[in-house]
């Protein structure tokens, strides 16, 4: 297969998926542990930063291996590689920090299904080379981080009254927004917030020519803003 | 604004309005505020204020910034307001109150497209997340007379007398407590047409079936703890309630079996607000069963046996 | 090489070599993850039981892990139990050398923080010590109601066993 055109810069490999391609806040997937492990903010990184390492380590394996798997069994392999580098960071968490392995539960295993590995393996790693790939997955998985720890920030200060750990307002909480129905709420308002700043362009005006409605438009006497 | 509307027919006008019917709401309401500020004093009326006020500057704010037309002048923020105040506690702290109204009517209503759009009452939704974020201000209550704060209502105790719960002597929300009051706007509601007591009947009747079958004492589940306000003034809301009387009845009955499951064999000692919410999210469903069958149409099937 | 050769052969070759790093991955942190589950059951026990002889009995009761005896001839069970989440508490129940119940220590539970906080107060959980038969009745807590049956199914499990298995426990 061969590799895919591409305009864009090292950085902005990098750099797209923070804000402007954000694969939870506006790409809408890995919506799962977004709104499971968001209750603390600092189970929120640390989701976040199991599933950048796994989302680097894979977006670099496939993509050295993009001439070799064949289209039949693409996704099984894909799956493979995902699970093992999801497997080896399950390891590592029990043994050196098994405070977060114990919050995270289920949910680090769930990692492997996580949709934005799986999506930027697929559209990505396969067509692009290592360099980039590893780029892509680095901020992919940022922007992945970044999510979480707005959502658990959020969720933990004016749900628990704590942050970090470290008491803030814990009398004035409101307890809602560490239970589901909030985290639907608090990650409702902040798609809305995110999607308001990344997507702010400024209006495109054209002109009448080419316009199929030019002949009736009222509108084409002042211009019109499509 | 109009004043000619191309319309297909029926032709036929009105002059009831949505303010209309939201101002004999109020007046409705009128009694039950009444008695629950005489039973708990100038703090009730403060919760009342706060609570009515905050709903009606929250939905003016949210028509600005969402840049539709403004709709606080036809009254039904100011209902969902007074709604959600006398479903407190009249010791609820104020900023408490305001997060309520502003889940009610930015969150349930305005969110969703305003009036007639909300899917769950809104009143009742504020309710139960402000129960969910709140526990501990939210279960305890003011003795009613005097300062004291107790923190079972007497749905728990079971020890108050048929006509203490019917005048409001004891403990419990602001609204909830006074069955006259509550009494007198339901009637007043349905002499002018506004309401059908199909729904607070279904709902009563069968609370009241269910708590005779268990052994319990149906005139006291049904005047105590929130059931009247509950089944009066919330499970009766146009939007948010089948349209058919038969979808009303399977309504009002869901909501009675549902308040029973809860108080009998739930966690919760009050289950109306629960009960309520549940049967809002199914009206879609009894609105589609319910269709009624407009006059002369023939089922498809029976034609088609016709013409074979 | 055929297409329908090479697919699966891949496939096979990339499994392999998966499986092969994760048992080189897992051999060098087994003995890292064993070591701090020991390190977290000791502290708990320690926190919750004081600084003691602690030594694991090989016996096997069902719905418990594991009991524990230390040289004083307390008996500490523990028990996963179910709260408000299915086998989201985890406890330990220390039983005296008369059976009685000497000690509860939350080691973890899933439930909501509210309803978490509530059945880890003293208050709750006193009225379990010096138990020594398992009953039904007990105080609840409002609000908690599920999470403080948890705890009290637990402790009941406990006696129970303890009852039936006495013999073995203090002398085996």
């Amino acid at each position: 297969m061969a590799d895919a055109e591409t305009s864009c810069s090292l950085r902005q490999e990098l750099c797209k998926g923070l804000i402007r391609e954000n694969p939870t806040l506006v790409g809408l997937l890995g919506m799962c542990p977004t709104l499971a492990v968001t209750q603390e903010a600092k189970n929120a990184l640390g989701m976040g930063i199991a599933t950048t390492l796994v989302l680097i380590g894979s977006n670099v394996v496939i993509s050295l291996l993009r001439r070799v798997i064949p289209q039949a069994v693409k996704l099984p392999c894909y799956i493979v590689i995902i699970a093992g580098f999801v497997t080896m960071v399950e390891f590592l968490l029990h043994g050196f920090v098994p405070e977060l392995y114990t919050a995270l539960g289920t949910f680090l295993s769930l990692i492997t299904v996580n949709c934005i590995i799986l999506g930027r393996a697929e559209l990505f790693a396969c067509k692009h080379t290592v360099i980039r790939s590893a780029l892509d997955g680095a901020g992919m998985g940022l922007g992945f981080t970044l999510a979480l720890l707005l959502v658990g920030s959020v969720r933990e200060l004016f749900g628990a009254g704590t942050l970090f750990g470290i008491s803030v307002m814990e009398q004035n909480a409101v307890s809602v927004l560490t239970l589901a129905p909030g985290g639907f709420f608090v990650l409702g308002c902040v798609i809305a917030l995110v999607n308001r700043i990344a997507h702010r362009e400024p209006p495109r005006t054209a002109g009448c020519t080419g316009c199929p409605n030019a002949a009736t438009c009222a509108a084409s006497k002042g211009g019109c803003s499509q | 604004m109009n004043l000619l509307y191309v319309s297909p027919s029926p032709h036929t006008s009105s002059t009831m309005t949505t303010s209309r019917i939201m101002a004999c709401v109020l007046v409705a309401l009128m009694p039950t505020a009444i008695a629950g500020c005489l039973n708990f004093g100038l703090r009730a009326a403060l919760v009342l204020f706060v609570s009515t006020a905050s709903a009606v500057v929250y939905e003016g704010l949210c028509r600005v910034l969402m840049k539709r037309e403004q709709t606080i002048l036809d009254g039904s923020a100011a209902v969902t307001g007074l709604l959600l105040g006398l479903n407190l506690p009249a010791t609820i702290p104020l900023w408490q109150v305001m997060i309520g109204s502003f889940t009610a009517i930015v969150l349930v209503k305005q969110l969703f497209g305003g009036l007639g759009q909300n899917f769950a009452n809104p009143a009742i939704v504020g309710r139960i997340v402000m129960l969910i974020s709140f526990s501990s201000a939210m279960t305890t209550w003011q003795a009613p007379h005097s300062d004291a704060v107790v923190s079972a209502t007497p749905l728990v105790s079971g020890n108050a007398s048929y006509w203490d719960l019917f005048l409001g002597n004891t403990a419990g929300c602001i609204g909830e407590t006074c069955a006259a009051a509550i009494l007198l706007g339901g009637l007043y509601l349905c002499l002018r047409g506004i309401v059908q007591p199909v729904i607070p009947a279904a709902f009563l009747g069968t609370a009241a079936l269910c708590s005779l079958a268990a052994g319990d004492d149906p005139l006291y589940q049904l005047l105590a703890g929130g059931m009247l306000l509950g089944a009066v003034f919330m499970a009766t809301d146009y939007v948010t309630t089948p349209v058919t009387t038969g979808g009303k009845v399977i309504f009002g009955i869901g909501c009675g079996l549902l308040t029973f499951v809860i108080r009998q064999y739930g966690g919760y000692p009050e289950g109306v607000s629960f009960a309520i919410l549940l049967m809002n999210l199914v009206t879609p469903l009894i609105d589609r069963l319910t269709v009624v069958r407009p006059f002369g149409a023939v089922r498809q099937k029976q034609e088609a046996k016709d013409h074979a | 090489m055929r297409e329908s050769i090479k697919a699966p052969l891949v496939l096979t070759v990339i499994s392999a070599a998966v499986c092969g790093m994760l048992a080189f991955a897992n051999a060098l942190t087994a003995d890292k993850i064993a070591q701090t589950e020991q390190a977290a059951l000791q502290e708990s026990l320690t926190q919750a039981f004081g600084e003691a002889e602690y030594t694991a009995l090989p016996q096997q009761y069902e719905g418990i892990h594991q009991v524990i005896r230390d040289t004083d001839g307390r008996l500490i069970f523990d028990v996963t139990s179910s709260g408000y989440e299915k086998d989201g508490q985890h406890l330990l129940i220390g039983l005296d050398a008369e059976g009685a119940v000497c000690g509860i220590c939350v080691v973890s539970i899933a439930d909501s923080p509210t309803q978490a906080a509530k059945v880890q107060e003293d208050a709750f959980l006193s009225q379990f010590l010096g138990r020594q038969k398992a009953t039904d009745a007990y105080d609840a807590i409002a609000g908690a109601t599920k999470s403080a049956q948890g705890i009290q199914n637990a402790v009941n499990l406990v006696l129970e066993t303890y009852q039936t298995n006495k013999e073995a426990m203090t002398h085996g």
